[in-house]
């Protein structure tokens, strides 16, 4: 059964109609054969006992003159039934066997009169009639009639039945075959769209409509249901398009604001060398103002000529002293300028070099120091001497400047004197460099999210979000190493970096 | 009725008997003859002349003593019909039915001639046919077979059933 379930709608079809026809024709068939069948019994036994009776009445004659012979002869006659086999008369009322036909086979009768009776089996029909002679019953006749003819001619019309049904049922099954198309068509056309649908996922595919009756309605209603997918589609497809504008656009400005927040911080680098510079400069100028105006007052004495060799004295030394302290602070000056060109120019390119990175790492918190002053904390560095890289300068001042100005930022409360640590140390072909702070530690739920962009607790403050994760790509990507946070709250912050001594060629910053 | 036809059978079963048309009747054969006169009375219509009324009794006259007995015996409560029957010695008047049992042709001759009016069914057995005799008793196969003569039927004006015909040796007619 359930593989006549799966078979195709078309083979299910033809399988219905054709047993639908097979019952219908067979049911017909058979009440047919039954009532003709009913109807021929019927006329046989009207027959037989028709015949009977006219063989009775014309046997008194017979019987009253004890005529055997006449007797038989007229029994004789019940040759013209062609289904009567044997018929006998009896004498009454002694009941014995007066006459039979066919006269050679007594046997065929029943030995006496009283076993005579109307029967009616399937193979045979048994008919009595009385011999009544001037109202007295002289005899019995009785008939014996097969019904084998009768059964071979509704054998005859049963093979005619059978071979209509089988014509009907080829005929059946020609025409449903013929016309099982008018009704599977529309529904295998449809399939087959909807396989195509399925396919391609083009949805501006229509099914064609072939009819107006539920299968037609079906296409209707798949074809509304195509429109309404494709419409849906098409607005996914524009929203996608819009997302991925969007997309691209933050991806652009997130670029843009980490160049921004670079150049930001070269900013304050600009301005830390200024703060630097102004001191020695400044000295320097009041010196050399010092030394003019007792140059000029001494120039005076001399032109009044009342300049004392003591004068004299005494303005060489001070002009020595002078001339020293321009020079010192000069000299200082000089090489603020000298060392922070280097870090600005490290800061504003990519370029690649070999550098000590003791000398750099304090040259860059040099240049922080105007920020570091405002503060009470202390930066204790723990590098080890002639320790020689092979990396970014740029970056690693980037990465130096931006954890000092996270910590000062995040991990102390205004007023708290608290310690920043950065510790490096080779080992093997990597450099561990740790910055680590005593402050309050960052809470447990913000330590995933510290390296992400645009995270910040002070945007209200000014926090951009970048600074760390321009640490955390500058790390990764610039100079090929690996970022870790380890922190608790109230247990201070350690950043822990981890990066080859000889940094990977092609490092690029993107994003 | 009944008896009769037990009569019939009974000579059927006792076939031994010796019927010579030349020697005097048996009991049993003159039975059976009574027995067949009885039942020619059945097959046979008379005209409406024959009788009087409708209820009239079928008058039967026989020749001989024995044979009135024999007549009267099986004819005893019987009816043909409506009629009751009767039977009377000959000479006699009114007789629907003569039989005369002699097998001498003169005198069942004298027998037969002695019917006033058509409407009289004779019976007669000698060997050979006479005028005026309709039924003709004959021993064959030591069974007891009768002839029809269909010309002195008709001109006694009586009807005489095709069924007693078919059982009977036909003479005369067309």
């Amino acid at each position: 059964m359930s593989a006549f379930r799966n078979a195709p709608i078309r083979r299910k079809l033809i399988a219905i109609s054709t047993v639908a026809a097979a019952a219908g024709l067979l049911l017909a068939a058979l009440a047919l054969t039954g009532y003709a069948v009913k109807n021929q019994l019927d006329a046989i036994e009207s027959t037989v006992t028709s015949v009977a009776r006219v063989l009775a009445l014309n046997s008194t004659a017979a019987l009253a003159f004890s005529d055997a012979a006449s007797a038989n002869e007229t029994l004789s006659a019940v040759r013209t039934l062609d289904v009567a086999q044997a018929a006998c008369l009896y004498a009454i009322p002694g009941g014995e066997l007066f006459a039979n036909f066919p006269s050679s086979s007594q046997a065929d009768c029943p030995p006496s009169a009283a076993e005579l009776s109307r029967q009616r089996s399937l193979a045979q029909l048994q008919v009595v009639a009385p011999v009544v002679l001037d109202g007295d019953t002289v005899g019995r006749l009785w008939v014996n009639a097969s019904l084998a003819p009768m059964w071979r001619q509704v054998a005859g019309q049963s093979l005619i039945f059978l071979l209509v049904l089988i014509a009907s049922l080829l005929a059946t099954v020609a025409v449903v075959t013929r016309l099982q198309g008018i009704i599977t068509q529309p529904i295998v056309d449809l399939a087959s769209v909807a396989r195509h649908v399925r396919d391609t996922r083009d949805y501006t595919q229509r099914a064609t409509k072939a009819s107006d009756d539920e299968t037609g309605e079906l296409v209707d209603d798949f074809n509304a249901m195509l429109e309404r997918i494709e419409g849906a589609s098409r607005q996914t497809e524009a929203a996608n398009v819009e997302l991925q504008a969007a997309m691209s656009q933050l991806q652009d400005t997130q670029t843009q604001l980490v160049q921004t927040e670079k150049m930001a911080s070269l900013g304050g680098l600009v301005a830390g060398v200024a703060h630097e510079i102004n001191t020695p400069v400044g000295i320097g100028v009041t010196a050399a103002s010092t030394l003019q105006a007792r140059t000029d007052e001494l120039r005076s004495l001399y032109s009044s000529g009342a300049m004392k060799r003591s004068d004299l004295d005494q303005f060489m030394g001070f002009a020595e002293q002078s001339a020293s302290i321009i020079m010192s602070n000069l000299r200082r000056a000089a090489d603020l300028v000298q060392s922070f060109k280097q870090v600005a120019v490290d800061q504003s390119s990519s370029e690649r070099r070999v550098f000590e990175l003791k000398a750099y790492v304090e040259e860059v918190l040099t240049s922080l120091r105007p920020r570091l002053k405002k503060s009470a904390h202390h930066v204790d560095v723990d590098i080890s001497e002639h320790l020689m890289i092979d990396s970014y300068p740029g970056s690693l001042a980037q990465i130096i400047t931006n954890l000092v100005t996270n910590a000062l930022i995040h991990a102390f409360d205004d007023g708290e004197a608290g310690t920043l640590r950065i510790h490096a140390r080779q080992q093997g072909d990597e450099v561990m460099l740790n910055f680590s702070d005593d402050g309050k530690g960052i809470p447990e739920e913000n330590q995933a999210k510290i390296f992400d962009p645009f995270f910040t607790t002070k945007r209200g403050s000014g926090g951009s979000g970048l600074g760390m994760h321009i640490v955390y790509n500058l790390v990764t990507q610039m100079m090929g190493g690996s970022a870790k946070l380890v922190s608790a709250p109230g247990q201070g912050t350690e950043f822990k970096f981890r990066f080859p001594a000889k940094a990977p060629s092609g490092g690029r910053l993107d994003g | 009725m009944r008896r009769t036809n037990c009569l019939v059978v009974a000579l059927l079963v006792a076939m031994g008997w010796p019927g010579s048309a030349a020697s005097a009747q048996s009991d049993l054969e003159r039975k059976v003859k009574s027995a067949f006169i009885l039942n020619f009375a059945k097959f046979i219509t008379w005209p409406d002349s024959a009788f009087n009324t409708a209820r009239q009794a079928l008058r039967v006259c026989a020749d001989s003593s024995d044979t009135v007995n024999s007549l009267a015996q099986v004819m005893q409560g019987k009816t043909v019909g409506q009629r009751p029957l009767e039977v009377t010695q000959l000479p006699a008047d009114d007789c629907q039915i003569i039989y005369a049992t002699g097998l001498e042709a003169a005198q069942s001759q004298q027998y037969l001639s002695a019917r006033t009016s058509p409407g009289v069914l004779t019976v007669y057995e000698t060997p050979q046919a006479l005028d005026g005799g309709v039924i003709r008793f004959f021993v064959q196969d030591r069974k007891v077979r009768f002839e029809i003569d269909r010309d002195e039927a008709a001109a006694a004006n009586l009807s005489i059933s095709s069924k007693l015909l078919r059982v009977a040796t036909i003479r005369g007619g067309e």
